[in-house]
């Protein structure tokens, strides 16, 4: 069948070369357009003698871009694999950097330091500089009424925030390409209780303990690229030899520093299509990037622009209601400065002669619906997600929720109700499989004669169900076995006269012994490299490929850890294997995410709403819509204010900010604790965009008015946007 | 017996008075010829000590001891150039004393510093300037690799004959886009050679560098001593002619004129020491107008197929512009994964089905990768060995510390030294208790649990260990033993480092069940110890050379392997596993390679460093010259194009190609080399996509 492409899709595919910007609605077809675009362009030999290169964001992408590339390519008898090169900004910056890093003073063999090791770091360099700096670090916490446990449980608050938040400014200073020595000859003047620098200093030590250890981090591989294009004139040709064409995907959340690199590149063919939608823009509060960049690109007089209004995924009802929330905030937001969050575009459907035209719906497909509290509403979702699967077996859903915590709890419901479940968050628990297991039995090896250790390592290893052989567990973990005398009888053989009848009549002795040689072996093998160790547990346990790569990643990275510290040994490795954040669990991610994701019916996808960008379901739900998570007003709860503080440093990251803006360049903000709100404000209103426009026939809101966090509980209110579209949904249902 | 061709015998017929230069390829014959020449000179009646047989490095230098020592009388003058020079300064000394006033400590003879001990005098100084100067403030290296580098430029300097105070300026030169800041790196780098080769030479210790310098500078000038060198040799011998340094074929031009009789042999497809500073067509124009030339044109270890498309693929790479192989091509880009581990998983299933299905001797498989890590080890000879097939790394790198009886040396040696404020891992004492007193990981555990319960780490007595019951009789006994030992030791003055090891290896790991296997490790970390402490002994200033030692090896600084592991690796029949050097210089050929990650640029590393450019500090570049980034790229193709052309010529029957995407830390790989074999292989049956 030929290819049919729609209004919008068919001006793109005419593309012949300079600047183009495609400004496209939620399920325009951006992937499927661009690389139809790139098979074109091949096909033609246009891309001769260079390739063309794919910018986008995340890797579940690129390889979503490759296989549809390759497969197209294929059908038309051409070399799957020549002409492109597809890949995310970061691997493009390593691939330049990896040129040359000695012309930027970097030996080649170079570690990059994650995010997670990041954080670690700083947290270290933050205890020292607060040892020093006690009296100005308390200086900023409000200390009016309270006792002295509350104060210092702020102050303990605010030590945690403070990390986090200098690890942001490092991130923030490189990407304003400020130098350790820049910065504080720039904040010299400043008191000693100014945040930003504290910021500075810490920068400084941070730079100098990198440098000394041959790291580098993520924001300089993105730096160093940048810097190597622009004074090494040969690295530059040959890179824009390369590319002759250079499509960026997901232009709205593009950095000035990925920006740069870009134009840079296409400079010499002047080939640049970029493709984005600034209503999706929900990346910018908490990273560098710039939703105004696209949106001057397409404002350029040498930009064509062509826009990809038209989409198929969403039944009209969900298309109506997302028009309808960019249409009220244009005209109503309670915040003028705000209405502009949300750009006057407004997504059409493809009409009927489409041959993919929108799904129909029976009825009415959108709800919403409000709840006491957060659990009643995870027991509503996962009810009705565990239901929706029963009844639609050919069908998919997704549940999405804003926080990581959050997720949790939906994950625990439908884990309880035994619906299956695949979760796309940062840190998902099936990928943290791997180094959870190699960590346990590490864990295990290292301190042989603890007992509860080798429960851990059995519970894991022994195949149960739930609820299963717990007189077994209770046995292997209590005082009266010494594994000693289970493992290295002294006697000869272990005298299971000793073991408690329970567990020797339900068979559950028989089950473990199966498994005694398994962890005899690996006893017998402890005093091995950890690094053989590692490979050993993964061969023995028939990892799958993704956890032999993963288990093999953590074998090469432990000679680096060890010299980092002589001291370091298989316990410290355990201990970070067993950690769900690790920096393991973050390459996992790069490795699950080479298959790309496609929504599969008969599972609940449980993501938060920022993964589930890119993506499409058949049924969401769009939980915890809250003013804390969706704020409207000024006055709503903001994330990044920190009540601890005192007023005018509630939040402090805006101040640092303001403060360095001025000093840069003389501009001061009025009040930069509402600016942020109001960017925050913007932002989760697309991030609520975002997630209404995933859904292609059902969708149904939800909200909560208290949150029960451990010991407390929070009261909250559901977002004033919940109200407004709970409106919308009601008159339209009564219409319908 | 050898049967030679025509062109060989021609040669060995030769009368012994011609001086002779053999050219040829890979595999031509000529180390089995030299090897002839050399025992038809002893025949005829030539005393050994008089001919001078110069190799190219100390595991070429084996290769000869087997098969020549046991058959000469006398004894075999088999040396390296660097060898050679310190032998010569041993001997020679005082005529460098007095011609060299920068050594101011008097000594009989000068003092070798080795690797170890060269690197970590630089690594203080270097540290030392960094933390207190502010040295090097833009630089991201650790200052262990910064001092690889620097003294790395001292001896290639030295190598080809550079004044050593024109190094920084010459590195300067040869660096572009330098901005403002930048520029003074390198004179900070300089400031910090000349503290460190002062420091060095006032007392008379000698590193690679300052080794070839004071030889070249000082001995090889003296009148004397060239009057006595030219009446000591009547014979030169040279393997590997184009892997010398200039300054070693500039002492053959001095010995050449007054020779009684010489051969020389020189590899066309060689010179992959380029990086360690040597330079093949200065040595053959140094020796040509000497020597009458035979040219060797064919290969006895490769097929005719395989040598023609190496010669023509080589000299592709050196124009960096590959053509399309047609033809019955016996090379196949076969695996190519995605993930790097798939890619292990492919090449190990491949090397069984060779062996299984194609009944191809183990031997006869290589398995050549830029780079053979523990993972790359492990995965394989697991997998290897699941089959029953033997496998044998010769690339394997390991911390000294790796083994069991080295860990427990230096973990006891913690222990009995409080001074040293090292506190040994849990794991590591665990470790060495279950070594030692031969027990179980559980029980050991529970001692180790005992010993690190307060600090510093003191082993109680064994009536204070909580769960002293579970240890059982025979352990305690034991325990109580060694407890006893060390705490006599701790009572009396602490021993060098040195012999506090060979103490406990005389009187505890001796009588130990494995002692015998790994006595060769125990012994070199000894002898390693022996010659750290003598090499910093003269630097008053370090505190205490003992702790520092430790540090070393706990640090993994010390490497474990030693040439005689290499030897007996290579005695194994088994799947070689190996990288390009390694593979190279051994004299091994396969009738199967398997090229490995052939994606990864770490085929060809760069040969500029951040602090280092071997480019700038070679006689072939001045000064005056500008240094463009074309020269290094036309190095970089044409040593890889040595590489790869050598490695082929190796090679008997076929080779497989084995890639991944990504590697194994996530990123894409796309070297320069799986670029030339795209193109090379398009148009052959290569790789379907």
């Amino acid at each position: 069948m030929d290819i049919v492409f729609r209004e919008g899709q068919r001006q793109v595919m005419e593309y012949k070369g300079g600047w183009m910007a495609v400004p496209s609605v939620p399920g325009a077809g951006k992937t499927f357009t661009l690389s139809q675009l790139a098979v074109k362009i091949i096909g033609e030999g246009r891309h001769l003698p260079g390739k063309i290169l794919i910018v986008t964001y995340m890797n579940s992408a690129v390889a979503n871009f490759k296989q549809r590339i390759s497969e197209s390519l294929k059908k038309a008898g051409l070399n799957p694999v020549q002409g492109y090169e597809v890949m995310t900004l970061h691997s493009l910056a390593m691939k330049i950097l990896k040129e040359k890093p000695d012309g930027l003073w970097i030996a080649d063999d170079f570690t990059v330091l994650d995010e997670l090791r990041q954080v670690s770091l700083v947290k270290e360099l933050i205890n020292q500089w607060i040892d020093r700096n006690q009296r100005a670090f308390e200086s900023l916490v409000d200390i009016k009424d309270g006792s002295h446990t509350q104060l210092q449980k702020k102050l303990e608050q605010w030590r945690r925030k403070f990390n986090t938040m200098a690890a942001d400014m490092i991130s923030y200073f490189k990407s304003l390409r400020l130098e350790e020595e820049q910065l504080l000859n720039l904040v010299r003047g400043l008191p000693d209780d100014a945040p930003l620098k504290w910021c500075a200093e810490i920068y400084a030590r941070y730079q100098r303990i990198l440098k000394n250890r041959g790291e580098i981090d993520f924001a300089d591989i993105l730096n160093g690229a940048l810097l190597l294009l622009k004074q090494d004139r040969e690295i530059l040709d040959k890179y824009q030899k390369r590319y002759t064409y250079i499509f960026e995907d997901e232009a709205q959340d593009s950095t000035h520093i990925q920006q740069e690199i870009l134009m840079l590149l296409a400079q010499r063919s002047g080939n640049l299509l970029r493709v984005g939608d600034s209503n999706q823009a929900i990346m910018s509060t908490f990273t560098v990037s710039d939703p105004k960049l696209f949106q001057s690109f397409c404002q350029h007089p040498n930009t064509q622009v062509q826009s990809i209004l038209v989409a198929s995924r969403s039944c009209k009802h969900i298309l109506n209601l997302a028009n309808y929330l960019v249409k009220w905030t244009r005209n109503s937001h309670p915040i003028e400065g705000c209405r502009s969050s949300l750009e006057e575009q407004y997504i059409a459907p493809v009409g009927e002669k489409d041959p993919h035209p929108n799904p129909t719906t029976p009825r009415y497909s959108v709800a919403c619906r409000e709840f006491d509290t957060f659990d009643e509403e995870v027991s509503f979702v996962a009810r009705h997600a565990a239901r929706f699967i029963e009844e639609y077996p050919d069908k998919t859903v997704a549940v999405l929720a804003p926080k990581a915590e959050q997720i949790n709890r939906i994950r625990d419901a439908l884990e309880e109700r035994k619906v299956p479940y695949k979760e796309i968050t940062r840190y998902p628990k099936e990928r943290a499989y791997t180094s959870d297991v190699l960590g346990t039995l590490l864990d295990f090896l290292a301190t042989p004669s603890d007992n509860k250790k080798f429960v851990e390592a059995a519970r894991l290893i022994l195949p149960h169900e739930e609820g299963e052989l717990n007189d077994l567990f209770h046995y292997l973990g209590s005082d009266n076995l010494h594994l000693e005398e289970l493992f290295y009888p002294l006697t000869g053989s272990f005298d299971e006269r000793q073991v408690p009848e329970a567990v020797l009549e339900k068979g559950e002795w028989a089950r473990f012994k199966e498994w005694i040689p398994f962890f005899k072996e690996l006893l017998n093998m402890s005093w091995e490299m950890p690094e053989y160790l590692i490979l050993h547990i993964a061969e023995r346990l028939g990892f799958s490929p993704e956890q032999m790569a993963i288990a093999q990643k953590i074998a090469s990275d432990v000679r680096y850890l060890m010299s980092l510290n002589p001291r370091w040994s298989l316990l410290d490795l355990a201990q970070e294997l067993k950690e769900i954040q690790n920096s393991f669990n973050y390459f996992a991610n790069i490795v699950y995410d080479m298959q790309g994701y496609e929504a599969k019916p008969g599972e609940v996808t449980l993501a938060t709403y920022h993964k589930a960008k890119g993506l499409e379901w058949d049924t969401v739900f769009l939980t915890s819509v809250t003013a804390g998570d969706f704020p409207a007003f000024l006055s709503d709860p903001y994330l990044s204010d920190y009540g601890f503080l005192k007023e005018e440093y509630r939040n402090p990251v805006a101040v640092v900010k303001a403060q360095l803006a001025s000093l840069l360049h003389g501009v001061s903000t009025d009040d930069p604790v509402k600016q942020a709100r109001m960017d925050t404000i913007g932002e989760r209103l697309r991030l609520l965009y975002v997630g209404i426009t995933r859904a292609k026939e059902n969708l149904v809101l939800t909200a909560h008015r208290s949150y029960a966090y451990s010991d407390w509980t929070f009261s909250t209110k559901p977002s004033h946007y919940f109200n407004v579209l709970k409106k919308y949904i009601m008159e339209q249902e009564a219409i319908s | 017996m050898i049967s030679w061709d025509q062109k060989q015998q021609e040669i060995l017929k030769r009368p012994l008075g011609s001086k002779i230069l053999v050219k040829g390829p890979v595999g031509c014959g000529k180390t089995a010829l030299l090897k002839t020449r050399y025992l038809q000179y002893i025949e005829e009646g030539f005393d050994s000590q008089g001919v001078l047989l110069l190799v190219m490095n100390r595991s070429q230098s084996l290769l000869w001891h087997n098969e020549i020592d046991e058959e000469i009388p006398g004894r075999v003058v088999r040396t390296s150039y660097f060898g050679f020079m310190q032998q010569q300064l041993q001997k020679y000394w005082p005529l460098v004393l007095a011609r060299c006033p920068e050594i101011e400590t008097k000594g009989i003879t000068p003092t070798f510093l080795t690797f170890e001990v060269s690197q970590f005098l630089m690594d203080e100084a270097i540290s030392h300037y960094r933390e207190k100067k502010g040295f090097f403030s833009t630089v991201t290296a650790p200052s262990d690799r910064i001092a690889i580098e620097l003294t790395g430029n001292l001896a290639r300097a030295a190598l080809a004959g550079i004044p050593h105070d024109q190094i920084g300026m010459r590195l300067q030169k040869g660096s572009s886009n330098l901005q403002g800041m930048d520029q003074r790196i390198y004179h900070e780098m300089d400031q910090i050679l000349d503290h460190y080769r002062s420091m060095c030479l006032k007392k008379g210790c000698l590193d690679y560098g300052l080794t070839a310098e004071i030889y070249s500078r000082i001995l090889l000038q003296d009148p004397e001593y060239q009057k006595a060198l030219k009446e000591q040799y009547r014979v030169v011998l040279v393997d590997n002619l184009e892997e010398l340094t200039p300054l070693a074929a500039e002492l053959l031009t001095l010995l050449l004129p007054n020779l009684e009789g010489a051969m020389l042999c020189f590899c066309v497809d060689g010179g992959y020491s380029r990086f360690y500073g040597a330079d093949p067509e200065y040595a053959l124009e140094k020796v040509k107008d000497y020597c009458e030339i035979v040219e060797l044109r064919d290969s006895y270890t490769c097929n005719p197929e395989i040598m023609n498309f190496a010669g023509s693929f080589g000299a592709e790479i050196k124009k960096g512009q590959v053509k399309p192989h047609d033809g019955n091509l016996q090379v196949e880009w076969e695996i190519d994964e995605m993930l790097r581990s798939e890619m292990l998983r492919k090449v190990g299933e491949r090397v069984c089905s060779l062996v299984k299905e194609e009944n191809v001797p183990p031997s006869e498989i290589a398995i050549v990768a830029p780079f053979v890590d523990p993972v790359m080890e492990c995965t394989l000879a697991e997998h290897l060995s699941r089959e029953g097939i033997p496998a044998v790394n010769i690339a394997r790198r390991r911390r000294a510390k790796d083994n069991p009886f080295v860990n427990a040396l230096i973990t006891l040696a913690c222990l009995a030294h409080p001074q040293f404020k090292i506190l040994p891992s849990f794991t590591d004492i665990a470790n060495t208790v279950s070594l030692v007193l031969g027990m179980d990981p559980i029980r050991s555990s529970l001692v180790a649990d005992a010993i690190t319960h307060e600090r510093p780490y003191m082993f109680p007595r064994i009536e204070d260990v909580r769960q002293r019951e579970r240890i059982g009789f025979s352990n305690a006994e034991r325990y109580e033993y060694i407890r006893d030992w060390l705490l006599e030791y701790m009572r009396g003055k602490a021993l060098p480092i040195e012999e506090f090891f060979r103490k406990v290896f005389l009187e505890i790991l001796i009588s130990l069940p494995k002692a015998q296997e790994n006595m060769m490790a125990c012994q070199q970390v000894i002898d390693s110890a022996s010659s750290f402490l003598k090499g910093l002994a003269l630097f008053t200033e370090i505190q205490d050379p003992n702790r520092e030692f430790v540090m070393a090896v706990l640090k993994g600084s010390k490497a474990a392997e030693s040439l005689v592991d290499v030897e007996k690796a290579l005695e194994i029949e088994g799947v070689l596993l190996t990288t390009p050097i390694h593979y190279l210089y051994t004299s091994k050929n396969s009738s199967i390679q398997i090229w490995c990650d052939i994606r990864s640029s770490s085929w060809i590393p760069r040969d500029i460093k951040e602090l280092s450019n071997p480019y700038v500090l070679s006689r072939s570049w001045s000064p005056k010259q500008e240094f463009s980034p074309e020269w290094e790229e036309a190095a970089m193709l044409e040593k890889l194009a040595v590489l790869v052309q050598c490695l082929l010529k190796r090679c008997k029957e076929r080779v497989i190609l084995a890639s991944s995407q990504y590697n194994s830390q996530g990123y894409e790989d796309d070297g320069i080399l799986s670029a030339f074999w795209e193109e090379a292989l398009q148009k052959s049956k290569g790789r379907e996509s």
